[in-house]
């Protein structure tokens, strides 16, 4: 983790997060460097990005459980269109499926995020990665993920 | 006599390249197509009682109803299957319309200036923070109000930088490629058959533009592994279709010497807890993901129509991205799952020779963008003998909208 590091990937006029009700909560432990998933307390099921909802048993009770930052990749694309016009070409646009194990989660979660710090020739699906925490602000904190070296 | 709807005319404007239209309006360009398509239909405008769109279409059927002169407005109807997903259904709206007595005659289009409005491609350039005044000290980066729940599930991934359909396909793409070997000359190939059968087209915006696999393999890289010939163009144009009934369409036909054209089954959908489909969703079921999303769909439409996928002589399927046509072609069983490369290898897509020809005037790729729209107008042609690559003796085409995301398909056959 690197909580006080404050490595910076990408520039501030990357789109800011745009929430509602039910997905605040996640940006807002994001902000605290936590990795959280919605889960729901009658069933377990997990899902992301937060709902009003359980999909699986319509429970409306939830806990943003604190994962352990760790996952494995699902499938990537290296992005070689400029999006801001300040960032680096490519960027890569990632699906990671996130370990729910030590925690209630009944089902694995995946999140769309980004992969930093690697070159094209090191992506593999499957391969194992962990958080890294980008700081825009005191109110936003984006997750990436690495691989594990 | 059946009240069964069919499809008896077809009309655009003049395709171009995006930006290229400045002195006509969107809906001034919908007009156009609407009266050129009841004109190729036998009908006036005073015949039309219903309109439907799709793709929250900015030139609502209120106003076109209105400034047309329609005399009394009977059916007015928006898709919410998103963007390129609501074509097929705007067509089935407008078939249930018919068949229900709610209206006589439908026309269904769509009109897309993305020069005098947002270029899809360049959706980000709205989104992205403002540098500000650089002498000042910028506020802090907080979170915006999401105002719809399509902008709430947007504002989750933009932050990572998705923002274009590029990316947005190529991910189940990539994981198509990793289960199964698939690879980028594959999707090379349905460009390049594509592109050749544009190359035939009059309307097509890329006529006289030939394309090489060669060309293709060395085109610049958009969203890995999708090239820049593997991505659909962006245009202006509009185009539309003339729904109607059976009784109608028989006598209609008659006098362009047609056969008519029945829509003989639709469908539209999306499989449990999809959303917006890969764009925005990562938890998309893992059976589903590297697929189009369409195969559930495809089931269905083949037992409402008892069709096979067999029974077609001519397919037009949506192609915002290569990739997303191989894996529809999946989807719709035309091969089984995964053996999507070897049926392009076969060439089965091509207008010579080919098993099933696809998108014989050039569809989104070639032809135009038209939020997949022309694919209708190119399946009610092929089935007329109309079209710039005439498959002989066709009888049964299908259309589908986009892949990836919610979408819907049709069913024809010329009776
Ligand atoms: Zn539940």
């Amino acid at each position: 983790m690197n909580a006080d590091s404050n490595q910076r990937w990408f520039p501030n006029s990357m789109p800011a997060p745009m929430v509602d009700h039910h997905t605040l909560p996640w940006w807002e432990a994001c902000a605290q460097h936590k990795l959280t998933a919605q889960r729901c307390t009658n069933c377990n099921h997990t899902q992301l990005p937060g709902s009003p909802i359980c999909s699986e048993c319509r429970g409306t009770d939830f806990e943003m459980t604190e994962l352990n930052g760790k996952g494995t990749l699902y499938t990537y694309t290296a992005v070689h269109q400029p999006l801001t016009y300040e960032e680096k070409l490519p960027f890569f646009i990632v699906v990671i499926e996130l370990d729910v194990s030590g925690t209630p989660c009944k089902n694995p979660v995946r999140l769309m995020s980004n992969i930093v710090d690697a070159e094209e020739e090191e992506f593999e699906i499957g391969k194992p990665v962990e958080v890294v925490w980008e700081t825009f602000s005191e109110f936003v904190s984006v997750p990436r993920f690495k691989f594990v070296k | 006599m059946s009240r069964k709807a069919h499809i008896v005319g077809v009309g655009e404007s003049q395709y171009t390249k995006w930006g290229k239209i400045v002195d006509e309006t969107e809906h001034a360009l919908a007009h156009k197509a609407i009266i050129k398509a009841v004109t190729d239909a036998g009908l006036t405008v005073d015949d039309i009682d219903g309109l439907a769109s799709f793709a929250e279409d900015r030139n609502e059927a209120i106003f076109i109803a209105a400034e047309l002169g329609i005399p009394e407005l009977r059916f007015g109807n928006m898709v919410w299957m998103p963007g390129g997903g609501g074509g097929c259904a705007a067509v089935s709206n407008a078939a249930m319309a018919v068949e229900t007595g709610q209206a006589e005659v439908v026309v269904v289009y769509r009109s897309l200036c993305q020069g005098q409005f947002m270029r899809f491609g360049h959706a980000a350039e709205l989104m992205v923070n403002e540098g500000g005044d650089e002498a000042a000290e910028p506020p802090p980066i907080t979170f915006q109000q999401a105002t719809t729940l399509m902008l709430g599930a947007m504002g989750h991934v933009m932050p990572f930088g998705m923002i274009t359909g590029a990316a947005a396909f190529a991910l189940p793409f990539r994981r198509h490629m990793h289960k199964y070997g698939t690879t980028g000359e594959h999707l090379g190939k349905i460009a390049v058959a594509f592109r050749k059968h544009a190359n035939r087209n009059e309307r097509a915006v890329m006529k006289d533009k030939e394309l090489t696999l060669e060309q293709h393999q060395a085109s610049r890289m958009i969203a890995d592994p999708f090239r820049l010939f593997d991505c659909c163009m962006e245009n202006d144009g509009a185009c539309a279709v003339v729904v109607t009934t059976e009784e109608r369409a028989k006598d209609l036909a008659k006098a362009k010497d047609r056969r008519p054209v029945e829509i003989v089954a639709t469908v539209q959908g999306a499989p449990k807890g999809y959303s917006f489909g890969s764009f925005t969703n990562a938890n998309i079921d893992d059976d589903i993901y590297a697929t189009g999303g369409t195969e559930q769909m495809a089931n269905r439409l083949w037992e409402k129509s008892g069709l096979k996928p067999e029974d077609v002589d001519v397919a037009q399927i949506y192609d915002h991205f290569t990739g997303s046509v191989l894996m529809q072609l999946e989807d719709f069983g035309f091969c089984k799952r995964g053996e999507g490369g070897d049926f392009i290898d076969s060439g089965a897509l091509d207008w010579e020779g080919g098993s099933l020809p696809t998108n014989t005037s050039g569809g989104s790729l070639s032809e135009a963008y038209m939020h997949g729209l022309n694919h209708v107008l190119e399946g009610a042609r092929s089935l007329w003998g109309e079209s710039c690559c005439p498959v002989d003796n066709a009888e049964v085409c299908l259309v589908t909208s986009a892949a990836g995301v919610p979408s819907s398909a049709i069913v024809l056959q010329a009776k």
